[in-house]
């Protein structure tokens, strides 16, 4: 789908630009139903919408879709995929796309996204998200597999940014500038995962405040949020995206210096690895809400758009 | 940088990163890390059974063994464990577990199959006799016959009853959860006979064809019959 006809879509996503939302786990199917669907819900006791992701979905039936068909019905959701594979050199896995837009027509999701990055090669499967390098070639590369996924999907996707261990020695550009011509060349938008600014950040010895200062609110559609693990190395800290603790003290700094600038955005609150109890999550989802609220006061409002 | 996380970093190209190497090294081990710690937790989340039979220490030892199998990572996350049952089966000292793995594994099948409504007895109700036997029938999508050992026998047995005679097990899921009942013999033989579609009347059709069901009583297919239906195990095929 040409870029043009993205921007002329005016399409308005579905997700509050002020809500919150959690990461969707099967421990919590029974809580999460039952805060979504109450009819008076308790103040800060549910989330504004769900993420999942859509592999754990793939199955062609059973309990897991029985739940997220019923709370679908009470909540929006959103589809964060991790396995596209966008950059791999032998293009995107199409069976992954196929099965993605089947479970797209099935569930409408409000937003779907997935990664700057690679995890497929021609022969094997690699359950992480691998970096590749800034340059023209393989922006180029990007922007042609994110437009077969938006024409399959026949709606625009979010790209999120990496959290990144390692630096290609020879790269053109920066990851805000990659992302900010991805963006203008292919009509998708930016998922901004600040923990994942802080882990590069810290990793590749950027400075984490103009990181987020450099990105556009434009373009950015929607925003996670999550823990990380520390490890002390007599060369520095070596932060890991483990999405399995708290959000830091530097990461909220992060999210409340970007939305001071861009005003409200849909949040979500990534924890995947020693998934806590639902209230542990939505504490943290109530931080995100107060911050929201501050920028609110602050800002002019910002209609989440996913428009370019 | 694919050799490089699949067989160490004596095969990362000089000059591909910046940095020291130091931090190189350390980037790249999260990454295997990462790759390793999925792939090894993917397939406990598939063999909770066998893991529970080795222990971690020798289930970690066997999939890590497994995983150094080209064709065991090329496939998706969901389906890492497919071969795994019949690796199983090839080591001597693990090969006892390789019938829990194949029951596991048919399970995940079982809880992963599409939703479709089962046959039940009440469908049958207001139909007269004589058009019975041409109703066809089929296993439902997510029922699976599973072979009975002593290490299933003790993985599954206490939440059954009436195990003492039963040498397989039906795995069905009618609705939401997973069902594990003993079967009879010819309870066993009209699956095999429903794996294709057809009808009833061929379905109780008793034969002297080998498999068929020795010594049967004249009403045992019959009643093999109502308990699929009551299981949830056969749908019903229309044109």
């Amino acid at each position: 789908m040409a870029k043009r006809m993205l921007a002329d879509m005016n399409y308005l996503a579905d997700l509050p630009p002020s809500g919150v939302g959690i990461g969707l786990k099967p421990q919590h199917y029974g809580v999460v139903l039952q805060s979504v669907s109450a009819s008076i819900p308790a103040s800060g006791s549910s989330p504004d919408w769900l993420e999942v992701h859509p592999q754990n979905y793939f199955c062609d039936g059973g309990a897991p879709h029985r739940w997220l068909s019923a709370i679908s019905e009470h909540a929006p959701i959103s589809f964060h995929s991790v396995g596209l594979s966008l950059g791999s050199a032998e293009g995107l896995n199409r069976g992954e796309l196929e099965r993605l837009a089947a479970l797209c027509d099935r569930y409408n999701p409000a937003l779907v996204s997935d990664h700057l990055s690679w995890s497929s090669s021609a022969n094997n499967r690699y359950p992480d998200l691998l970096p590749l390098p800034y340059t023209e070639e393989a922006l180029a590369h990007f922007v042609d597999q994110v437009g077969r996924v938006q024409d399959r999907l026949g709606r625009r996707i979010l790209i999120e940014n990496p959290s990144r261990y390692l630096a290609f020695a020879h790269e053109e550009m920066d990851e805000v500038d990659f992302l900010h011509l991805l963006c203008e060349r292919s009509g998708c938008q930016i998922l901004l995962d600040i923990n994942n600014i802080e882990v590069s950040a810290t990793n590749l010895g950027f400075n984490a405040e103009a990181l987020i200062d450099a990105f556009d609110p434009a373009l950015v559609g929607e925003i996670h949020l999550a823990g990380h693990a520390r490890e002390e190395r007599d060369d520095g800290a070596l932060l890991i995206d483990d999405h399995g603790s708290p959000v830091s003290e530097v990461t909220w700094n992060l999210f409340a210096r970007f939305i001071a600038r861009a005003g409200p955005k849909p949040v979500l609150i990534e924890w995947d690895t020693d998934v806590p109890d639902y209230s542990v999550l939505m504490e943290e989802a109530n931080t995100a809400r107060a911050h929201l609220q501050d920028a609110g006061r602050n800002t002019a409002p910002e209609i989440a758009r996913v428009i370019a | 940088m694919m050799l490089a996380i699949d067989e160490g970093p004596v095969h990362l190209p000089p000059g591909l990163f910046a940095g020291p190497a130091s931090r190189i090294i350390a980037g790249m081990k999260v990454h295997a890390n990462t790759i390793s710690h999925a792939r090894l937790v993917a397939l406990e989340e598939s063999f909770p059974r066998v893991l529970a039979l080795l222990g971690h220490a020798e289930f970690n030892r066997h999939s890590r063994g497994f995983l150094l199998r080209a064709e065991a990572v090329r496939v998706a996350l969901a389906v890492i464990g497919r071969e795994f049952p019949r690796y199983l089966s090839c080591i001597p000292e693990a090969a006892f577990a390789s019938a829990l793995a194949q029951f596991d594994w048919l399970w995940l099948e079982a809880f992963r199959a599409p939703d479709v409504r089962s046959l039940v007895l009440a469908d049958l109700a207001g139909i007269r006799p004589q058009e019975l036997p041409q109703i066809v029938l089929q296993r439902h999508p997510a029922t699976r016959l599973a072979p009975l050992d002593d290490h299933i026998r003790g993985a599954v047995g206490n939440a059954l009853s009436d195990m003492s005679d039963a040498e397989w097990l039906l795995l069905v899921r009618p609705e939401d959860q997973v069902r594990i009942l003993p079967v009879t013999a010819a309870m066993r033989s009209i699956l095999v006979k429903a794996d294709f579609p057809a009808s009833i009347g061929n379905l109780l059709a008793v034969t002297d064809e080998p498999g068929s069901i020795p010594d049967c009583l004249p009403d045992a297919p019959m009643q093999a019959l109502i308990a699929l239906i009551e299981a949830g195990a056969l749908r019903e095929v229309r044109e």
